[in-house]
């Protein structure tokens, strides 16, 4: 039971980080970025490429990941959906999705269609015993990364002038130009934290989900789900959603083997039907 | 229309009636009526997004729940293969319809996910429940159809029958468009609110496209079935629903033309580049990327804009402007 309780939290962040992802890109761009699963795949393989290369220490790995995915997002970001108008809504999306198939093709050609999995003994350190439950070295530093990102990501945002400068540009990008912040700078640096965040969760998923080139629609899905349950234009929200999303899947998970994922998007077209801001997201007024 | 437009049309028309006399290649024959299923559902699918701007990345999904349930009603329950298709469109309609009540107030992005999600669901239940729909081991042995005792059973026939079928929803929505319902489905795309107070009834308006786009995929999908003769759970994945997306959407939502341009040349330039192996995806990725971001109003803004600017500048030279 205990041991559920701890993958379900676990993966759960995992989803969290996903969400959040999502959730900036969404809040600054206005974008759903549907390519989000692929970014995390890539993430993921990008780690192995790491350790290949003779990195071995995890936070050294940890820090490389989030940067080199913030260069491909940056990259993605100035080349497939600066140039693409904010109203045609139907063509970023097309974009978004061929993007997301670039980069699903790309790992094909770079790693194979094989799936893999991290090193046993990537993350050191011994099992910890809480009660009669151990919890191995994968969750706790699972745990420790998620939670450290998340609150470096709170206290960028709220704590530091260019995080009310990004939280100024996700409200009002105009405003945000009246008031001498160049909006979309920020927005790339968004969306390059986003991204990096992203493929930090790609790193942390690969030790308890092997890493596959076509994992990322499965991951992508869950983390929006994730952040719809939440609400989309609430960052706490989307860790909660991670969470009650992990844990429901690995409760649930065994009474329906197949259709663990019909789960998931349940959830969401419930939520978005009867709580269509999610749990936590604040309620927006729609302007005429 | 214009006159040039009713030729060109005609003239596509004559051609491709008489292209099986030219070859009986089972490869080209096989490749135009998939071209022709899925003209079908951008068709379908340009009603609901480019005249009603209802975004779907579920298409897919109907598409497989058609081929299903006529695969079923015509293997396992002997039905003939009209009353198949009437029955699989009446159910096209009711699964539009739930589908549509679901996304009622959804918009954009929201819109988009759940159509997705359930796309995705129609594939996981067609994989799963494998005692039915026969897993992945797929759905075989669909009797050929037999329309009142002519049977279907060359490629040239199953060509005929889906052209038909294609040129008579062309038709459909081309006088649908210009109707009362036409102009109410791009009222509500521009503003609802607007559109609420003209007297149009909003609800119904978004619940009758997303039920025609959805007979409309059932009905490609009862053809696949027929045609075909076997149904596969990994076909109908999403990047087919995106496959059908992107064609509309690259070749211009909300147009005539569009679609069919969209549909012909990403269906033929898609197994051109078959060719490149492993690649084949990548460099299909990179073009509709590129496509996005050179012309994101589609294919047919970019060229009426060229053709403007020509127009334009021919006339300047001449001294004239066209205002």
């Amino acid at each position: 039971m205990g041991t559920i309780i701890i993958v379900g939290i676990t993966v759960g962040l995992i989803y969290g980080l996903v969400a959040i992802g999502y959730s900036l890109i969404w809040q600054t761009m206005g974008l759903v970025h549907f390519a989000q699963g692929d970014l995390l795949m890539i993430g993921g393989f990008l780690v192995l490429t790491f350790i290949n290369a003779g990195f071995s220490s995890p936070l050294l790995v940890c820090i490389l990941v989030f940067l080199a995915m913030g260069l491909i997002g940056a990259f993605i970001e100035q080349v497939a959906y600066r140039p693409i108008p904010r109203e045609k809504h139907v063509t970023r999306i097309i974009c978004t999705l061929g993007v997301g198939l670039i980069l699903r093709n790309l790992a094909v050609l770079l790693w194979g269609t094989s799936s893999r999995g991290l090193p046993e003994n990537f993350f050191p350190g011994a099992a910890l015993a809480l009660g009669e439950v151990s919890i191995q070295p994968v969750y706790y530093w699972t745990f420790i990364i998620g939670c450290t990102l998340v609150l470096g990501l709170v206290l960028f945002l709220y704590r530091t002038k260019y995080g009310v400068a990004m939280r100024l540009t996700a409200y009002n990008p105009a405003l945000a130009e009246l008031m001498g912040v160049n909006s979309k700078l920020f927005q790339s640096a968004a969306f390059m934290l986003a991204i990096g965040i992203t493929g930090v969760a790609g790193m942390l998923i690969s030790p308890i989900a092997f890493v596959h080139y076509n994992m990322g629609l499965s991951f992508g899905v869950k983390g929006f789900t994730a952040a719809i349950i939440g609400g989309l234009n609430s960052l706490p929200g989307s860790l909660v959603g991670g969470i009650v999303l992990g844990l429901s899947e690995v409760f649930f998970g065994k009474y329906l083997s197949g259709y663990v994922d019909v789960l998931a998007f349940t959830v969401m077209i419930l939520v978005l039907i009867f709580k269509p801001r999610g749990l936590l997201g604040k309620v927006e007024a729609e302007k005429i | 229309m214009t006159k040039h437009a009713k030729y060109l049309w005609l003239g596509l028309l004559l051609v491709l009636l008489a292209l099986p006399l030219l070859t009986n290649s089972y490869y080209i024959l096989r490749l135009l009526t998939t071209t022709g299923m899925y003209l079908i559902i951008v068709s379908g699918l340009n009603v609901l997004q480019g005249y009603a701007g209802l975004v779907s990345i579920g298409q897919a999904g109907f598409y497989g729940f058609g081929a299903y349930a006529a695969g079923l009603l015509m293997k396992n329950a002997g039905m003939p293969f009209v009353p198949t298709v009437v029955v699989v469109m009446c159910i096209g309609a009711l699964v539009g319809l739930f589908l549509g009540m679901v996304c009622l107030k959804l918009k954009q992005a929201y819109l988009a996910i759940v159509t997705l999600a359930f796309g995705l669901i129609v594939q996981i239940v067609a994989v799963n429940w494998s005692s039915v729909t026969g897993g992945m081991e797929g759905l075989m042995g669909i009797p050929k159809p037999n329309i009142f005792g002519f049977l279907i059973n060359t490629p040239t026939r199953g060509y005929y029958l889906v052209l038909l079928i294609s040129v008579i929803v062309s038709f459909v929505i081309a006088n649908l468009t210009k109707s009362s319902w036409g102009r109410a489905l791009n009222a509500v795309r521009d503003d609802e609110i607007a559109a609420n107070i003209m007297g149009i009834n909003v609800v119904n308006t978004k619940l009758f496209a997303f039920a025609f786009s959805s007979v409309l995929a059932m009905l490609s999908g009862t053809l696949y079935a027929g045609l075909y003769g076997g149904i596969f759970s990994d076909y109908f994945d999403m990047n087919l629903s995106v496959l059908f997306l992107s064609m509309m959407v690259i070749g211009g939502a909300g147009t005539q033309v569009g679609p069919v341009l969209g549909t012909v040349l990403i269906a033929l330039g898609l197994e051109t580049l078959r060719f490149l192996g492993e690649g084949q995806m990548l460099v299909y990725g990179v073009i509709v990327v590129a496509l996005c971001v050179f012309s994101p109003g589609g294919l047919v803004e970019l060229f009426s804009k060229k053709y403007r600017e020509y127009k334009d500048k021919t006339l300047a030279e001449r001294g004239v402007t066209s205002e």
